[in-house]
C-alpha cells in the first residue's frame, strides 16, 4: 500500500469517527451546580452552609465557605487543544480547577489558597470533590470525607462571587458589581 | 541539509497539516450537525457566554453589541470559513491562505470573548503552514501552481 491510500484512509476514519455520539451523563439543566467543564477562563463560585451554622449578626448570613473554582492555568488551558481534537471519541467527562477556599466564621474571614489544590469535577457521578469535602451537583448537599451529609451548597451568580471576593480583600463593591476584583 | 533531515522536515509540517486539518473538519462538523446556519445555536451560545466573562470586557461588550444582534451573519461565517479552512488544509488547496485564514479566525475567537492560552498555541500551529508549501505534497497546489505559476494563490 503506498502512502496516499494510507493517509486517505486515516482521514475517512477520523471523519467518520465524527459520527460518534458522545456518551450521555446528568445534563447541565438537571443540575442545581452546573460547571461548564469546557470553559477555561471561567471563575466559579459555591456557597456551602453547615446544618448546624450560627447566623452572623454582623453579615445576617450564616457561617459559611466559598469555593471558588478558579480559571485554568496558563498549560492547563493549552492542553485543552487535545480535549478538543478527541472530543468526539473520548468524551470529557472529568476536569480539574485551581482551588481557593474564602471562610467567614463569625467575624472572622480567611483566604485558603494553596497552588496544588484543586477542585475535581465528575460528570458521571455529577460530584464535585474538594480537599476534604464533596458536593453533590444534583441536589447541592455537602457531603463530609466520611460520606456523612454536612451542609448545602448552592451556586453563587458570578458578579455576586466577585463582589464577595472584593469583601473578602477588603477592596469597595464595584458599581456594576461585575467586574473581577 | 541531508535528506534525511529535510524529509523529516517535510513530515514534521505534513503531520501538522494533516492535524489542523482533523482539528478545523471537527469543528466545521460541530457547527454543521447543530445546525449553526438554520437555528438560534450561535444566540445561545454567545448569551452562555455573557454570563461567563467579565462583564466590562471587550469581548462581552462586542458579544452584547455586535454577536448576538447579529448572531446569524456570524454562524454563517463562522460554520462555511471552517468548512473551507479544513477543505483547504485537507486537500492542500490553497493551503497557505487557509492556514492565514484558520490564524485570523483564532484571533477573532479571542477577541471576541472566547480568549484562552490554547488559541495562542493554535494561532502559532498555523504559521509552519503559512510559510512552507506543504501544500505541494499531498495536495492540489503543487498542480495548480504548475498551471498558474504567476498566482501566489497556490504558492
Amino acid at each position: 500500500m503506498s502512502r496516499t491510500p494510507k493517509i486517505a484512509l486515516l482521514l475517512l476514519v477520523s471523519l467518520l469517527s465524527a459520527c460518534g455520539r458522545p456518551g450521555g451523563h446528568t445534563t447541565s439543566s438537571d443540575l442545581a451546580i452546573a460547571i461548564n467543564l469546557r470553559c477555561t477562563t471561567c471563575d466559579d463560585f459555591i456557597r456551602c452552609t453547615r446544618q448546624d451554622a450560627p447566623t452572623n449578626a454582623a453579615t445576617g448570613r450564616p457561617d459559611n465557605t466559598v469555593y471558588r473554582l478558579k480559571e485554568k492555568t496558563f498549560w492547563a488551558q493549552i492542553a485543552t487543544i487535545a480535549d478538543y481534537l478527541l472530543q468526539f471519541v473520548r468524551n470529557k467527562t472529568m476536569d480539574e480547577r485551581p482551588l481557593a477556599i474564602y471562610r467567614e466564621t463569625g467575624a472572622v474571614r480567611t483566604i485558603e489558597h494553596d497552588r496544588t489544590w484543586r477542585a475535581r469535577i465528575d460528570v458521571t457521578a455529577a460530584r464535585i470533590t474538594v480537599p476534604d469535602r464533596s458536593i453533590d451537583q444534583r441536589t447541592g448537599a455537602w457531603f463530609d470525607s466520611a460520606g456523612q451529609i454536612v451542609g448545602q451548597c448552592q451556586a453563587l451568580p458570578r458578579r455576586e462571587g466577585y463582589a464577595l471576593v472584593r469583601e473578602f480583600l477588603g477592596k469597595p463593591a464595584l458599581a456594576g458589581g461585575g467586574a473581577r476584583p | 541539509m541531508s535528506s534525511a533531515l529535510r524529509r523529516f522536515g517535510r513530515g514534521s509540517a505534513l503531520a501538522l497539516r494533516f492535524l489542523m486539518a482533523l482539528f478545523f473538519v471537527s469543528a466545521a462538523a460541530n457547527k454543521w450537525l447543530a445546525a449553526w446556519i438554520w437555528s438560534d445555536k450561535l444566540q445561545r451560545v454567545f448569551t452562555e457566554r455573557l454570563a461567563e466573562i467579565d462583564p466590562e470586557s471587550f469581548g462581552a461588550r462586542f458579544i452584547e453589541g455586535w454577536g448576538i444582534p447579529y448572531f446569524r451573519w456570524f454562524a454563517l461565517l463562522v460554520t462555511l470559513g471552517e468548512t473551507a479552512i479544513a477543505f483547504g488544509l485537507l486537500a492542500g488547496f490553497m493551503t497557505r491562505g487557509a492556514a492565514l485564514g484558520a490564524m485570523l479566525m483564532m484571533f477573532c475567537f479571542a477577541m471576541g470573548g472566547y480568549y484562552d492560552a490554547s488559541l495562542i498555541a493554535l494561532g502559532l500551529m498555523f504559521l509552519p503552514l503559512i510559510l512552507l508549501p506543504t501544500g505541494h505534497t499531498f495536495g492540489l497546489d503543487r498542480r495548480l501552481h504548475e498551471r498558474y505559476p504567476a498566482s501566489i494563490l497556490f504558492r
